[in-house]
């Protein structure tokens, strides 16, 4: 397996947009292997880089999306065991979170100890259901 | 060579959502009561959500999917052949550990399928044998939210106020009143109000994960400690691999403690709570020269009758921002309008709609309960749209007994012992996906009258096996189930069985509100049977 295969692949499953790396320039790719080789998984995602050409790397992106199309066609539980993966590593990283922070408002810490500030039930909301007849069947 | 504890009153297999309440209500009636459990305490300072990477132990070491998880005290299941995964937690709370604590109740209705719609099988006890102990289980496991449901029979006031809704869940319940559907603020075992000992919730949002603050209850939290100082034991990492049995008669269990060593654990009474999936496995595994087809399974119902609640989900994708990561995720509203049976619906049975708050990046990117943002060139374009923009209602169906849905032992794997896994063998009957079917249909009227611009839909959420129910169900036919009314194993009369697999039909709401109840008033049974230390060794 040629790493800059694996690169091109995470670049392709989620490439670059505005402040958001694309997967692989991330350098996520030893952290797929890694998760994948934890989980059991490595046949898998080796099964699916098998499938690319020589030149994968070389290819533009209208050119390797239909070809990992293809190989998603084929092999969709390894295609999706791999996709799980890069997804995983993306959406865990630092920067990836604090630029959806940016966009978005998402607090990219841990939940806790903050938590959020919500407004507390409002009652009046039920009034129409409070007039409604029992709903449930009487059982002897 | 086995290690020998002394002799006790009764021996309960498991420190879940049932165990703790059994054994709580035995201690406090007096009785010398040991717990075995094959997990140990989670402390709240492990908790995920307490650290950025939180989403990331929700899809790995924090799964409610053992397979997945691999926790050291979990055991595999072997659910090759299954339409819906089996989740569990296997740690002092059991699944209680890793839920979302919404807490319905059965209704009257669930108790009395085939007397009523001419399916399923009717229980041996209804809903008013339970009533009182649903309101001592409530105050134990802290329960938010309001009295006055008219979709349910009349409750006593909630011990917490109901959780906030959110923009999403108001939108919908705006819908709901629209539409003139019922809807109301569900029932969370989430601490709302005060408690010397915890602290409220603060609407962090992955209940599922644990809660470092005490808020979401779970049974560790709740019943354990006053168990204990009630004078309960409760022995940790301890792997009850068999029942030791002579006929007619539980004699104790044998256990592997953290070292290995196996260990016997005499006892007057045998109490399984292990859950739908574990109580069927040692039951199983429990045979012997008088049962050679499994403990308690004189009838062949041991393992069969496995019932979940196949579920579907819609989900409304709206303009605004709902940050519908806010709030915890299963909990704020419910619907059972169409709980009811209404025949020209074309099938029997109902289903309940509850609403689901929107996930955080990695959740929302993975989906499993909506569909999985698609990979590639449109992948950022989706996500956005999607992105704390969703609110979703499920359709959660009432699973029936159906026999070839079954519980067995793996010929292929082990657990870490060597024992055999359970194997499981599900498919979802037609009416359930008619049900699902019909419910994707009232709950897309709902989402687009609360202002959703874009309908996603699953027809069955694989990952949602929750519920584990109906394995060694109860009745008074000692031919075609396995233990009565009291939950005491017709085969074996100091066998008790109190977790979910004694569900003869599943309803179509969460179980576990219902379980610990039925596991408080076994307890009552149990308590009322003479206790015959050294008449068995005399």
């Amino acid at each position: 397996m040629r790493e800059e295969h694996l690169v091109a692949v995470l670049n392709a499953v989620i490439p670059a947009r505005g402040s958001l790396a694309a997967a692989g320039d991330l350098g996520l790719s030893h952290e797929v292997l890694q998760d994948a080789r934890d989980g059991s998984a490595i046949d898998q995602i080796l099964a699916v880089l098998h499938e690319l050409p020589a030149d994968f790397d070389s290819l533009s992106p209208d050119d390797q999306q239909p070809m990992l199309l293809e190989i998603e066609t084929r092999q969709p539980e390894n295609f999706a065991t791999l996709v799980n993966m890069v997804y995983t590593a993306y959406y865990s990283h630092g920067e990836v979170l604090a630029a959806l922070s940016g966009r978005t408002g998402y607090n990219p810490g841990a939940p806790q100890p903050t938590g959020y500030v919500m407004e507390p039930f409002d009652e009046s909301l039920l009034a129409s259901v409070k007039q409604m007849p029992p709903l449930w069947r009487q059982v002897n | 060579m086995s290690q020998q504890g002394e002799r006790v009153d009764v021996v309960v297999v498991g420190a879940g959502a049932a165990g703790a309440a059994l054994t709580w209500r035995l201690a406090n009636h007096g009785v010398n009561v040991v717990c075995l459990e094959q997990g140990g305490w989670v402390t709240p300072e492990s908790i995920p959500s307490l650290t950025p990477q939180w989403e990331r132990a929700r899809a790995r070491s924090h799964h409610p999917n053992p397979n997945i998880r691999k926790n050291a005290w979990d055991y595999p299941i072997d659910d090759a052949d299954s339409a819906i995964r089996p989740l569990m937690y296997n740690a002092v709370g059991g699944s209680t550990i890793a839920w979302g604590a919404h807490f319905p109740r059965l209704r009257p209705c669930d108790f009395a399928v085939h007397s009523l719609d001419g399916v399923g099988v009717d229980w041996p006890i209804g809903y008013d044998d339970l009533a009182a102990y649903f309101e001592v289980n409530d105050a134990m496991m802290t329960v938010a939210g309001l009295a006055g449901d008219p979709g349910n029979p009349p409750r006593g006031p909630r011990p917490c106020p109901p959780l906030p809704l959110g923009a999403g869940a108001q939108r919908i319940a705006a819908a709901y009143n629209r539409l003139g559907w019922h809807w109301w603020p569900v029932d969370a075992a989430i601490l709302t109000g005060t408690d010397p000992h915890r602290s409220p919730c603060n609407f962090c949002g992955p209940c599922d994960l644990g809660c470092p603050r005490g808020a979401r209850s779970s049974t560790d939290i709740t019943y354990w400690h006053q168990a204990i100082a009630a004078g309960a034991q409760l022995r940790t990492q301890s792997r009850v691999v068999k029942i030791t049995s002579v006929p007619g008669r539980a004699t104790g269990v044998d256990y592997l403690d953290a070292d290995g060593n196996l260990c016997h654990q005499p006892a007057d009474h045998v109490v399984m709570a292990g859950n739908g999936v574990g109580t069927a496995r040692l039951l199983l595994l429990s045979a012997d020269d008088w049962c050679p087809d499994g403990l308690a399974n004189s009838s062949d119902q041991v393992g069969r009758n496995l019932m979940h609640h196949p579920t579907g989900m819609v989900t409304g994708v709206f303009r605004e921002d709902l940050q519908g990561y806010e709030g915890p995720f299963a909990t704020s509203i419910v619907s059972q309008e169409f709980y009811e049976t209404d025949s020209s619906r074309g099938f029997v049975r109902g289903f309940q709609a509850q609403t689901i708050r929107s996930d955080g990046p990695l959740g929302t990117a993975l989906g499993g309960y909506l569909p999985r943002i698609p990979w590639g060139r449109d992948h950022h374009t989706q996500f956005d749209r999607q992105f704390g923009h969703t609110a979703s209602i499920t359709v959660t169906t009432e699973d029936l007994p159906n026999p070839s849905n079954r519980v067995t032992l793996s010929p292929d794997i082990t657990d870490s012992w060597g024992v055999a896994a359970p194997k499981i063998n599900y498919q979802v009957e037609q009416r359930c996906a008619d049900t699902i079917a019909f419910g994707i249909e009232r709950n897309t009227e709902v989402l687009l009258a609360a202002g959703a611009h874009e309908i996603l839909s699953l027809p069955l959420v694989e990952s949602a096996g929750f519920h584990l129910l109906g394995t060694a169900r109860m009745g008074e036919d000692a031919a075609s189930s396995v233990v009565d009314g009291q939950c005491r194993a017709h085969d074996a009369q100091n066998l008790w069985i109190v977790d979910g697999s004694v569900f003869p039909t599943s309803g179509a709401v969460n179980p576990t509100s219902t379980i610990q109840a039925i596991a408080l008033r076994a307890a009552d049974c149990l308590a009322e049977q003479p206790m015959l230390i050294g008449v068995l060794d005399a």
